[in-house]
């Protein structure tokens, strides 16, 4: 679904990413872990189209985001760790412009956002401006905004930064049920917990190179053997290698 | 098609909403508003009216000239709108989080480029669009234009112009940011203020109003007709002289001779719409590319401040002034885009003195004449007063941005600290007008510079308090962008009282210096400036008071409010 082909990203002498070669297969829930400044939300931004990519190409679904980035984007929905949203329309307003630009049908678009404001629990907020919501309602709304037009893989950029209790079960539980419907989930994040609870596969990268790449199980697996908790071990992997 | 209509019609609604809390200040803010806009479009409907009435009936400098300078206008106008495209078009197109955010779905990028540059273009150039209307209903008012013809003036003249000095803006900003790229901020700065500075000079030296009204005048009282020998060439080839020559033809009834004109002005926009969607569809993306990866690439050298550092001891004893004024000194000076705008607004100010040579000279004979060159050029170092508070004090206190709970969680008084933040813009416009007005004046007499210096500093502190006070009331602190907020529905409220302001001193001004150039002129042997004197103290001492409360009032409901 999603692959990473000797992608390199290079900031004048700084290589903020070093040759990632990474596959996430169709279904997966793929969390992207590493410390601050590691090459995460970099790699994400050239998944994206935001950042250009230095060496090597990344492809979603077979479509290079290089060589055919409008059709690449078709292909996923993106939530960023800052969600842009407009600030004077509702969320309603939003959900229906953000389906205008992938050109999703009227009554499709109006049965997939009732279906939507039921399942992240939107409620009456829906109807408000955005300026009027928590940082949590924020996430949602963004959230929703990348579900509408059934995307074959889901981005997501340190989703539960900011997030309420109830607001982060809400998303964990759509994430797992997502990915388990087929649909391809790849989330950087910092909170391990999240990883241990809803993650299929893991990857960890540090100073721009991918040091870890497996399944959950086996994480878990490493994590037995050194008689660690799940912080230790990933402070002791990406420590090693500095 | 389908994703441009959307876009249109979401930005569209956007902004039509205000905002909706239904309060006291809110409704006083759209009344005031609507009045403050209201008043400015009669105004200067009469203004021009009366100017045309001066020029052309008092004067009778005849129909030719009267277009010529109007042609020298609209090429300050041309580069105004088209440096400050520039300028914000930058922040617009490369650093916005709503291009980001366009840029992560599928749209094409020059569809996003295009959306995002005339979202740029009416959202700066409502003010000069409303100011250019109001002139434009005084001049056919004059001439006895019909509505029809005002509306076609407008829609095929001056619109496209406006926006043939946008696109050339944002074309010579993606041509910019990559010769940046290669070759560094610096030295590609100084290049294209180089460039901009000899178009200017060479501009003023071709077009010399002096050389014009001596040549015109020799034809006189024949003065009506087309002196298009008179004009070099390459000059008539600009869009301001397109416009100026439109209007002529127009005003003097022949409609069909300004054909050609409008033309040849919409045929210049079909051609730069085309370079410039040609332009960024190629190179948009690659750009944006470009601009981040020089961002994120800058060298992370230490950043030195010397002696002026936090941690070093300092001359200022109050360690809140010293925390303020470093901070406010260090966010200013890390922030090219206050940087370069000041550096490009200097700029322009020691052209348009080095310009000045000569203008002195013109119709030295004619007191009234003369003594209303003085004013213009004296009203000139207003404006730029004007600007330059627009510019650097209003956004001050929505600066304060996401920051602001620090200030308000601290134990001190947040208006005091806001006036501490006053301080440094206020010096800097200060030091700067004042040396404008001793150069300009000093052109015309060294007499007058005196006299005239209580009026500067009075207006410096009137103008400042006047963007304090309503930049507080029109506060936005979600915005980071000073040129946005500069631009913005509050700033455009300043922007008017200000040429309040600007017309009161003609007012005021105008008796004394005709008094002064009429003595002057006829040889007498005492030449008194006590008027001057008399008025320039009066008015110094009460913009003093009237800064003095508006600050009071604006610190105060500042405290109130964040």
């Amino acid at each position: 679904m999603i692959e990473f082909n000797n992608l390199s990203k290079n900031f004048g002498a700084f290589k903020a990413v070093d040759n990632l070669n990474l596959k996430v297969s169709g279904g997966a829930l793929f969390g992207f872990l590493g410390p601050n400044g590691a090459g995460k939300s970099t790699t994400i931004k050239m998944l994206t189209g935001i950042y250009g990519i230095t060496e090597g190409d990344i492809t979603v679904c077979g479509i290079s985001i290089k060589d055919d980035p409008v059709k690449a984007k078709m292909k996923f929905g993106y939530i960023p760790d800052q969600p842009y949203l407009y600030d004077k329309l509702t969320g309603i307003e939003f959900l229906w412009f953000c389906g205008g630009l992938y050109s999703i049908e009227k009554k499709v678009l109006r049965q997939k956002t009732e279906e939507l404001i039921e399942r992240l629990k939107l409620g009456d907020w829906i109807y408000k401006r955005t300026e009027e919501y928590s940082q949590g309602m924020k996430q949602r709304i963004a959230i929703a905004s990348a579900f509408l037009h059934e995307p074959d893989v889901i981005i997501l950029d340190e989703p539960m930064v900011g997030l309420d209790p109830q607001s982060a079960q809400i998303v964990k539980k759509l994430l797992r049920a997502e990915s388990e419907g087929g649909r391809t989930v790849f989330m950087s994040t910092h909170s391990l917990n999240v990883v241990e609870e809803i993650c299929t596969d893991v990857g960890i990268i540090n100073r721009g190179r991918l040091i870890f790449n497996g399944t959950l199980t086996e994480l878990l697996k490493d994590k037995n053997e050194l008689q660690n908790d799940f912080e230790s071990l990933f402070i002791e992997i990406t420590r090693e290698k500095e | 098609m389908k994703q441009t209509a959307i876009f249109i019609w979401y930005k569209i609604l956007m902004f039509i909403r205000y905002d909706k809390t239904v309060s006291l200040m809110n409704i006083l803010k759209s009344v005031g508003s609507f009045a403050v806009y209201s008043g400015f479009a009669a105004g200067s409907f009469f203004f021009s009216v009366k100017t045309l009435e001066f020029l052309l009936v008092t004067q009778n400098i005849g129909l030719f000239l009267f277009h010529q300078f109007l042609s020298v206008i609209l090429f300050v106008f041309f580069l105004s709108i088209n440096v400050g495209n520039i300028v914000v078009s930058y922040t617009t197109l490369f650093k916005s989080p709503e291009a980001a955010f366009l840029l992560s779905k599928p749209v094409n990028p020059v569809r996003v480029f295009m959306i995002k540059f005339f979202d740029n273009f009416f959202y700066s150039s409502g003010t000069l669009m409303m100011v250019l209307i109001s002139f434009l209903a005084g001049y056919a008012w004059y001439f006895k234009l019909d509505l029809l013809t005002a509306v076609f003036i407008y829609i095929f003249g001056f619109f496209p112009f406006m926006l043939n000095a946008g696109l050339t803006g944002v074309l010579v900003l993606l041509i910019i940011i990559n010769i940046i790229v290669k070759y560094g901020i610096k030295r590609t700065a100084a290049a294209v203020g180089l460039t901009y500075a000899a178009a200017l000079i060479f501009f003023f030296s071709a077009a010399s109003p002096v050389t014009l009204v001596n040549e015109v005048m020799k034809y006189y009282p024949d003065i009506n007709r087309y002196f298009a020998d008179l004009i070099p060439a390459h000059i008539r080839l600009l869009p301001n002289s397109w416009l100026s020559d439109t209007m002529f033809w127009i005003s003097s009834g022949n409609f069909s001779a300004a054909l050609p004109y409008f033309a040849g002005q919409l045929a210049l926009t079909a051609f730069l719409l085309t370079m410039v969607t040609f332009t960024a569809d190629k190179i948009y993306l690659k750009t944006w590319h470009r601009t981040v990866d020089y961002r994120e690439s800058k060298p992370e050298e230490k950043i030195r401040t010397g002696r002026f550092g936090f941690g070093k001891g300092s001359s200022i004893k109050d360690p809140l002034h010293e925390s303020v004024i470093k901070r406010e000194f260090f966010l200013f000076m890390r922030e090219p885009v206050q940087t370069v705008h000041l550096a490009v607004m200097v700029l322009l100010m020691l052209i348009y003195t080095i310009s000045l040579r000569g203008l002195a000279n013109i119709a030295a004979k004619q007191v009234q004449l003369y003594s209303l060159i003085f004013l213009a050029v004296y009203i000139f170092n207003i404006f730029f007063i004007v600007t330059l508070s627009l510019r650097f004090i209003y956004p001050l206190v929505s600066l304060e941005g996401k920051t602001v709970w620090k200030i308000r969680s601290a134990p001190v008084n947040t208006g005091s600290i806001l006036l501490i933040k006053l301080m440094f813009p206020i010096l800097l416009i200060m030091v700067i007008s004042l040396l404008l007005s001793i150069f300009s004046v000093g052109r015309f007499s060294i007499d007058l510079i005196l006299p005239v210096l209580p009026v500067t500093v009075g207006t410096v502190l009137l103008v400042s308090a006047l963007n304090f006070a309503i930049g507080g009331l029109f506060v936005n602190l979600g915005e980071k962008n000073p040129v946005r907020i500069s631009s913005s529905q509050g700033a455009s409220i300043s922007f008017l009282l200000s040429a309040v302001i600007i017309i009161f001193l003609v007012l005021l001004l105008y008796g004394p210096v005709h008094g002064y150039f009429t003595e002057l002129r006829y040889a007498y042997e005492r030449v008194s400036l006590r008027l001057f004197y008399q008025r320039s103290f009066v008015y110094f001492i009460v913009s003093g008071v009237i800064s003095y409360l508006l600050i009071k009032a604006g610190s105060r409901s500042l405290e109130r409010d964040l």
